[in-house]
């Protein structure tokens, strides 16, 4: 009996879990970061490399523009402009060799990540 | 059985066992003779054929695998290597610059696309970082072809309350300098490693990245562009903006007040060290006047 409804509970919890998750994307910047809240200057939570892939979690109170997502244990906010569907390509994946040179540290990591969320991006319209 | 009888029939054992062993040397002869036999059944069946193929595919893995090894030992294009240069410099100079705080929304990046359009650049990518330091006024860094990076001061435009138009117009300059490639000519530094490959060579090292970026740092804080160069952004200023006078005139005033505010605010004085000089640029910019 005891058994049963554990096993119920596991259940019931795993089947909300898979729920949650909507999806997988794929990180598209070199670096950037999972934020606590959906805002730039939002606090990180942590850091992402190109090609990194995320779960997508549905939470109604997310603002446009934001997913929320699961990165390893974290959960938190990325822009959705830095998400793509497929796998992109990435400096660290085209020259592998050549990136291992800079070897970055931590802060120059989470700094390059920050560049991202600070750029004001345009583009111009195409002829 | 007596005795005789016994050796008898051991005798006639030893006979037999001797007569099977020739047989079945006689016959493994008989099987390496038949070989080629065995041999043509084999090719006939295509089993050989099968074999050569299966090896040539071996072969051709193992190919494709060494070539990508030898890329993993890629240089970056010069795509590639210009905007993460550039942005290394950013993330180096990160504290001096002091970008990393919250701002608004400026609607700078709209009011400039609006620019660009206006005069005919089309498909260009361009990021545009606010920096809360009078280190660097305004700047623009290489990313590749027709992608830009630009640098602009938030005490700077405070000071100078700079309009969106104003701003807009440094960034176009600083784009047509990128466009000329003057950063890139100033740093005097070797790229013709760029797309090659240093597979079973000596392989680059970090001071190479960072003599770049000490390039970087001599043209932005204290070398930056010669006359010649500021002539040549002048005068094609000059001829983007003639089509239209409420621009023009608003880049005459820009350089008025950058020239009033380098002659007036010590915070600015290394200015014309960058940029020679806003007071030559107005002569090169002013009609000439006829003499009668």
């Amino acid at each position: 009996m005891k058994l049963s409804i554990a096993l119920g509970l596991i259940l019931l919890s795993h089947a909300s879990l898979a729920k949650e998750v909507m999806g997988r994307k794929y990180f598209n910047e070199f670096l950037g970061h999972v934020h606590k809240n959906p805002a730039r200057d939002s606090a990180s939570l942590t850091i992402v490399q190109c090609q990194h892939s995320v779960k997508l979690l549905s939470n109604d109170s997310t603002p446009d523009g934001w997913a929320y997502v699961q990165v390893g244990e974290d959960k938190g906010y990325i822009e959705l402009r830095f998400l793509s569907t497929n796998r992109p390509p990435c400096f660290q994946e085209k020259y592998p060799k050549f990136y291992q040179i800079f070897n970055l540290d931590l802060s120059e990591m989470y700094f390059w990540g920050k560049l991202s969320d600070h750029y004001l991006q345009g583009r111009t319209q195409a002829k | 059985m007596n005795r005789w009888t016994h050796s008898f029939l051991i005798q006639i054992l030893l006979v037999f066992s001797a007569m099977g062993q020739t047989e079945t040397m006689e016959e493994s002869e008989k099987d390496l003779l038949n070989y080629s036999n065995i041999k043509s059944v084999l090719k006939n069946d295509g089993l050989v054929e099968e074999k050569k193929k299966k090896e040539r595919i071996v072969k051709e893995i193992k190919k494709e695998k060494q070539k990508i090894n030898i890329s993993r030992y890629n240089y970056p294009d010069a795509d590639d290597f210009w905007l993460h240069i550039s942005e290394y410099w950013l993330v180096k100079n990160a504290q001096l610059l002091r970008w990393d705080f919250p701002k608004p929304e400026y609607g700078i990046d709209s009011a400039f696309k609006n620019l660009l359009e206006n005069f005919g650049f089309f498909n260009k990518h361009y990021k545009i970082l606010i920096v809360n330091s009078p280190k660097v006024t305004h700047l623009g860094l290489p990313a590749g072809k027709d992608r830009y990076i630009f640098v602009i001061s938030l005490p700077f435009m405070r000071t100078m309350d700079l309009t969106k138009v104003d701003i807009s117009l440094l960034l176009l300059e600083d784009m047509l300098r990128l466009e000329k490639d003057y950063l890139k000519k100033n740093l005097d530094q070797k790229v013709d490693f760029l797309g090659t490959n240093f597979h079973g060579k000596e392989a680059p090292k970090k001071e190479m990245i960072m003599k770049f970026l000490g390039g970087y740092d001599e043209i932005i804080f204290s070398k930056g562009f010669n006359f010649q160069q500021q002539f040549e952004v002048t005068k094609q200023m000059d001829s983007y903006l003639k089509s239209d006078p409420a621009l023009w005139g608003a880049y005459f005033n820009l350089l008025k007040k950058i020239d009033r505010l380098i002659k007036n605010d010590l915070l600015y004085k290394d200015y014309l060290k960058i940029y020679p000089s806003p007071e030559l640029q107005m002569q090169w910019l002013s009609p000439k006047k006829k003499v009668i």
